[in-house]
């Protein structure tokens, strides 16, 4: 947006009375989601790179867990002050990113030697450093790197408690609540936004890692007993996707006993029903759904990748026949058409739509 | 920056009193009739690709309990049914249009069928090849860039199939090299070709496709340029004249003629793979030294760093 469009866009707001003061200095230019992405990617080639260097020339760092954690957390410190230092600079910034992710890698392998591996410790240890760093770290690709490790951490650490089931639910109800409630935290939408796509990201490759239909922590070789079936994760996925229809639809100004209302909530439910035993059906339309309601094209579009995703890697998913996931996919698609039919001309007729 | 991000940041520095009022206003919230269209849409698409995609599975399931007329009769009513949705709904609706794309996923399953039932001998390759070609005159009719993905796709997979099995009769280790070439090539035609018809035709011109076929030739030429860099002996060497040929077309197309932030971030995102794997290999050979870890790590944040500073500046020269 250019600053024409920008002073008109505060006219029209501050007309409405939405406004507080005079129009703030222009910010430093959004940066688009793929040039984060590219930096990211060459963070994490620096990053590599770097560790080569701690552990060619600082070979003595590697011998010791102690020295690990130390030298890891003072990168990560030093990382924390370029931020804070030079905010607006584009070296400043990717060398803070390589440092800090090398810092990292250094914590975890401190923390991993330090803690019993076959326990949740080393997982929870890990979760908790990067969710600190989430918020900490004054940079977005940081946080959304951060957010996402926090979030794989703590599902690695419910499987080896046994809870590897209900990792992706939970995260589903994070994403939800976070998103749904962007609006508050929109004073503090540098931190929360790149949090909540970390949080999606990470949500949408644990519910992707059902697809293996093995325990991550039998891969890991740890024979921790499930006490979490796996139709607990999906219940709460679908309650996520519930959850965020029922605000959308009090959003809308629909009352909870309108019959519409039931209606939508009976269809999302018989949607959520019918592909529970297709993961990520009811999670990729949440976060597609949830996406659209904020106006953010990118997380509805994340939502569409990620249902495309679900259904080609629903192939490989080993613990249904062909002919069985033919019928959940099948169902699945008819409650779809008949949810858009009643949507169409039940739920939302073309003529009440328009007066609305 | 987006209405959507200007509000949000306004709203970090204190500037606003209502955010969600402010998104209304702003016209970032949908309201009933764009929630009617999109969800129109999603619940159109998700179910339509669900059912195609529950045939593929039924089929590729090999169900001994139904005999092969059964489920001939199956299919080929399914793929006639789509075809006749799409030919009473018509090309302009969204209906018709995913009708016609569960009817050439259909005909996949179809051939698939014939092949599993007959036990043709075919090569894997042969069944893709076959489909993207009987699929091709309803491709051209359906007039929609979402088909024509799914075509290319097709035609991606007959390439990369047919070179698994036919590594060529002189030389095996140029296979894998032969089939990038062919992917890179095919690829590249397909985007210069989009990239010309969109000009022209309303229904082409949406940046995600284009943007798709840029990835699938940007990776092919990046891979044989690592291919040439690392494998030097054994490589025909083409990559490291075509590659900066690549990067300056991309650059000349994408930063003159019709300006694509995503492409040039693409591009720069190649350099530093390319730039970094080519220092790594002669810097590091033997193990290397701490020193050659050191630079190499700074002369990728130098780049990475370079590239966001040229790509917000071209950015902000877009917008104003």
């Amino acid at each position: 947006m250019n600053p024409a469009s920008a002073q008109q866009l505060w006219s029209k707001l501050a007309s409405a009375g939405l406004t507080v003061g005079n129009m703030p200095q222009a910010q430093e230019a959004h940066t688009p989601w793929y040039v984060r992405v590219m930096l990211g990617i060459a963070g994490f080639i620096a990053a590599v790179f770097l560790l080569g260097f701690v552990g060619v020339g600082l070979a003595f760092v590697l011998e010791s867990k102690i020295a690990s954690l130390t030298v890891g957390f003072m990168m990560i410190a030093a990382a924390y002050a370029v931020f804070r230092a030079a905010p607006d600079s584009d070296f400043g910034s990717m060398f803070a990113l390589a440092m800090s992710f090398t810092g990292q890698a250094l914590v975890v392998y401190g923390v991993w030697g330090m803690l019993n591996e076959r326990s949740a410790q080393p997982w929870v240890a890990i979760a908790a450093i990067e969710a600190i760093l989430a918020v900490a770290m004054p940079n977005f690709i940081h946080r959304v790197v951060s957010a996402y490790a926090a979030v794989l951490a703590l599902a690695l650490a419910l499987a080896s408690s046994g809870a590897e089931a209900v990792a992706g639910g939970l995260v589903a109800l994070a994403v939800a609540g976070l998103w749904l409630n962007e609006v508050r935290f929109a004073k503090h939408d540098a931190v929360a936004t790149p949090i909540g796509y970390g949080l999606t990201l990470a949500f949408i490759q644990v519910e992707g890692s059902n697809f293996t239909g093995h325990s991550v922590m039998a891969m890991l070789g740890s024979n921790v007993r499930t006490w979490a079936m796996p139709w607990m994760g999906e219940a709460l996925v679908v309650a996520a996707f519930l959850f965020a229809v029922g605000t959308l639809l009090r959003r809308a100004g629909w009352t909870v006993l309108e019959s519409r209302s039931i209606l939508s909530l009976a269809v999302a439910a018989a949607i959520g029903a019918a592909s529970f035993k297709a993961p990520g059906v009811a999670g990729g339309l949440m976060i597609a759904i949830v996406g659209f309601a904020n106006g953010n094209r990118l997380l509805a579009g994340l939502g569409i990748a990620a249902l495309l995703y679900y259904v080609s890697s629903y192939y490989y998913l080993l613990d249904a026949t062909l002919l069985a996931k033919a019928g959940v996919l099948a169902a699945s698609g008819v409650v779809l058409l008949a949810a858009r039919w009643l949507l169409l001309n039940v739920i939302m007729p073309e003529r009440a739509s328009a007066d609305a | 920056m987006s209405i959507r991000n200007a509000i949000l940041g306004w709203s970090e520095r204190g500037a606003i009193a209502d955010v969600r009022a402010a998104l209304d206003i702003a016209g970032v919230l949908p309201h009933a009739q764009h929630w009617r269209a999109f969800l129109d849409r999603l619940l159109l698409w998700s179910g339509a690709v669900a059912l195609a995609a529950a045939v593929v599975f039924f089929i590729a399931h090999n169900w001994n309990d139904l005999g092969k007329f059964a489920k001939f009769g199956l299919v080929e009513v399914l793929v006639l049914a789509a075809a006749l949705g799409y030919w009473r709904l018509g090309p302009e609706k969204a209906a018709g249009k995913a009708s016609l794309l569960v009817a050439c996923i259909l005909f996949g399953a179809l051939l698939a069928l014939f092949g599993q039932t007959y036990q043709t001998g075919a090569d894997t390759w042969e069944l893709f090849a076959n489909w993207a070609g009987l699929i091709a005159a309803w491709v051209i009719v359906g007039r929609f860039a979402a088909l024509w993905i799914l075509w290319l796709a097709i035609a991606n997979v007959a390439i990369v199939l047919y070179f698994q099995v036919r590594p060529g009769v002189l030389d095996i280790a140029f296979a894998g090299e032969r089939a990038l070439w062919t992917l890179f090539a095919f690829d590249t035609a397909a985007l210069a070709a989009w990239e010309l018809a969109a000009r022209r035709i309303r229904w082409l011109d949406e940046r995600w496709a284009p943007r798709l076929l840029a990835i699938a030739s940007g990776t092919s030429i990046t891979a044989l340029a690592l291919h040439a860099i690392l494998d030097w002996r054994d490589a025909s060497g083409m990559a490291f004249l075509l590659y900066p040929v690549w990067l300056g077309c991309a650059y000349a197309v994408y930063r003159r003629f019709m300006p694509d932030l995503f492409v040039l971030a693409g591009g720069c995102l190649s350099v530093i793979v390319v730039v970094t794997t080519f220092l790594a290999r002669h810097l590091l050979q033997g193990g290397g030294d701490a020193a050659a870890f050191l630079l190499i790590a700074m002369a990728v944040i130098a780049m990475a760093a370079a590239c966001g500073w040229w790509l917000k500046q071209v950015a902000r020269g877009a917008r104003t």
